[in-house]
C-alpha cells in the first residue's frame, strides 16, 4: 500500500516536472510560402514564457535552412527598415509574438524546395539552457492574413 | 459731356459684369473645392501630381511606360523579391484587394504593379516567377536602377541597400506604401501601412467615384 502511494507520488512528481520543463511554449508557428526562386522566407509564431523569470530566445536553427536570424520591421516615415535582433527577451509570465510586419524569423537558403503544407522542424535555444523543437507549417499568407480578421 | 457720361456708364457696367463674374467664379470654385472634396484618407486632391514619361521593363520583357498607365487605375507597390516580411504580406493584401474588387465587378480597369528596387537580383525571370506566384494578372516592373528610379522618384520612393553578408545576401529598406495612379496618369492617392484589404477597397472605390465625377 505504502509502495503504491509512493509510486503515485512519484508519478505525480514526474508529471509536475514535465510541466515545469515547459516554461516555454511555442504555438501557431508557420512559414510564409514563397515561390521556389526565393531564398529568404519569414516565419511567425507565439512564444509563451510561463516561468517567473525573463527568458531570452538566443538562437534558432533548422536542418532545412542554412541559417535563421531574428528581425524586426520598423516603418519610419513610410519606409520599411529591417533591424536584426541578436536575441529576443521574453518577459516572465508573458507571451511574445512574431507576426507579419513586426518581429519575424528570417530563414535563409532552404536546402530543398518547400511548398504549402510542408512541415519544417525548427529548433530554438533559450538563455536558461533549454532547447525547444517544433514543426512549422508552410502556409500561403493569403490564407493566413484572412484568418487573422 | 454726353460721351463722358456714356463712358462712365460703360465702365460701371463692365465693372459690374466683371465683378459678378468674378464673384460667381470664386464662389463656384470655393464651393466645389470645399464641398466636393471627400474626406478620404490618403487622397491627394486638389492638384494631384501628373506622372511624367518614364521607361521600365515588365516581367515579360516588354517596355512599360506612361502609355501602359494611361486609361487604367494602377495600384503600385515598390519592393524586392528577396524581402521576406513586408513584400509578400503586401502582395497578399493586394491579392485580396484584387479578389474583392473582382467580386464587385470593379477590377476590369485596374492593374496591380510590383516594382523592384533590387535590379541586381530581380531579373525578368525572377520577377516573373515571383509575381505569377501571387497573381498571374499582376505586373512585375524591373529594368535598370535608372529605369525604376524614373518612375519611383516621381512619387518620392526611397530605398537603401544594406551591407552584403559573407554569403552575399543583403536587405533593402524601402518605401512600404501603396500608390494609386488614375487613368489620366495622375498620382491621386497614397495608402500607408498598416495595409488592410477592406480598407483599401473602400477608399479606392470612394476615390474612383469622386474622380470619375470630376472628369
Amino acid at each position: 500500500m505504502q509502495l503504491k502511494i509512493s509510486l503515485l507520488l512519484l508519478s505525480l512528481l514526474s508529471v509536475s516536472s514535465v510541466i515545469a520543463d515547459n516554461a516555454i511554449l511555442i504555438s501557431n508557428a508557420w512559414i510564409n510560402a514563397a515561390p521556389p526562386t526565393v531564398q529568404v522566407v519569414a516565419a511567425y509564431m507565439n512564444i509563451r514564457n510561463n516561468s517567473d523569470e525573463q527568458i531570452d530566445l538566443i538562437s534558432a536553427r533548422s536542418p532545412l535552412f542554412e541559417r535563421i536570424e531574428f528581425h524586426f520591421t520598423r516603418i519610419e516615415n513610410g519606409v520599411a527598415k529591417m533591424q536584426k535582433q541578436d536575441n529576443i527577451p521574453i518577459a516572465a509570465r508573458s507571451e511574445f509574438s512574431f507576426s507579419p510586419g513586426e518581429f519575424h524569423l528570417m530563414l535563409f537558403n532552404n536546402r530543398k524546395p518547400l511548398k504549402a503544407g510542408d512541415m519544417v522542424p525548427l529548433q530554438f535555444t533559450f538563455s536558461d539552457g533549454q532547447t525547444v523543437t517544433i514543426n512549422a507549417e508552410v502556409k500561403s499568407a493569403n490564407i493566413a492574413t484572412e484568418h487573422h480578421h | 459731356m454726353k460721351n463722358r457720361v456714356l463712358v462712365s456708364i460703360a465702365i460701371v457696367v463692365c465693372l459690374l459684369v466683371l465683378g459678378t463674374g468674378l464673384g460667381l467664379f470664386t464662389s463656384k470654385y470655393y464651393h466645389t473645392d470645399a464641398a466636393a472634396k471627400p474626406e478620404i484618407e490618403g487622397l491627394l486632391w486638389p492638384n494631384p501630381k501628373q506622372i511624367m514619361p518614364f521607361t521600365a521593363i515588365d516581367h515579360k520583357g516588354n517596355l512599360f511606360g506612361l502609355e501602359q498607365l494611361t486609361g487604367k487605375w494602377s495600384l503600385v507597390f515598390f519592393g524586392y523579391t528577396h524581402c521576406p516580411d513586408v513584400c509578400p504580406i503586401t502582395l497578399s493584401v493586394l491579392n485580396q484587394v484584387h479578389q474583392k474588387l473582382a467580386e464587385q465587378k470593379a477590377e476590369n480597369n485596374i492593374q496591380i504593379i510590383f516594382a523592384s528596387v533590387d535590379p541586381e537580383r530581380d531579373t525578368k525571370e525572377q520577377l516573373a516567377s515571383y509575381i505569377e506566384y501571387f497573381n498571374k494578372a499582376f505586373i512585375g516592373l524591373g529594368g535598370t536602377e535608372q529605369q525604376i528610379a524614373s518612375l519611383g522618384q516621381q512619387m518620392g520612393i526611397v530605398y537603401f541597400r544594406g551591407e552584403k553578408s559573407s554569403s552575399g545576401e543583403y536587405v533593402v529598406d524601402h518605401t512600404a506604401s501603396v500608390f494609386l495612379i488614375d487613368p489620366l496618369t495622375r498620382w491621386v492617392a497614397l495608402f500607408s501601412t498598416p495595409l488592410q484589404a477592406d480598407n483599401i477597397v473602400n477608399r479606392f472605390l470612394a476615390i474612383q467615384d469622386f474622380i470619375n465625377g470630376q472628369i
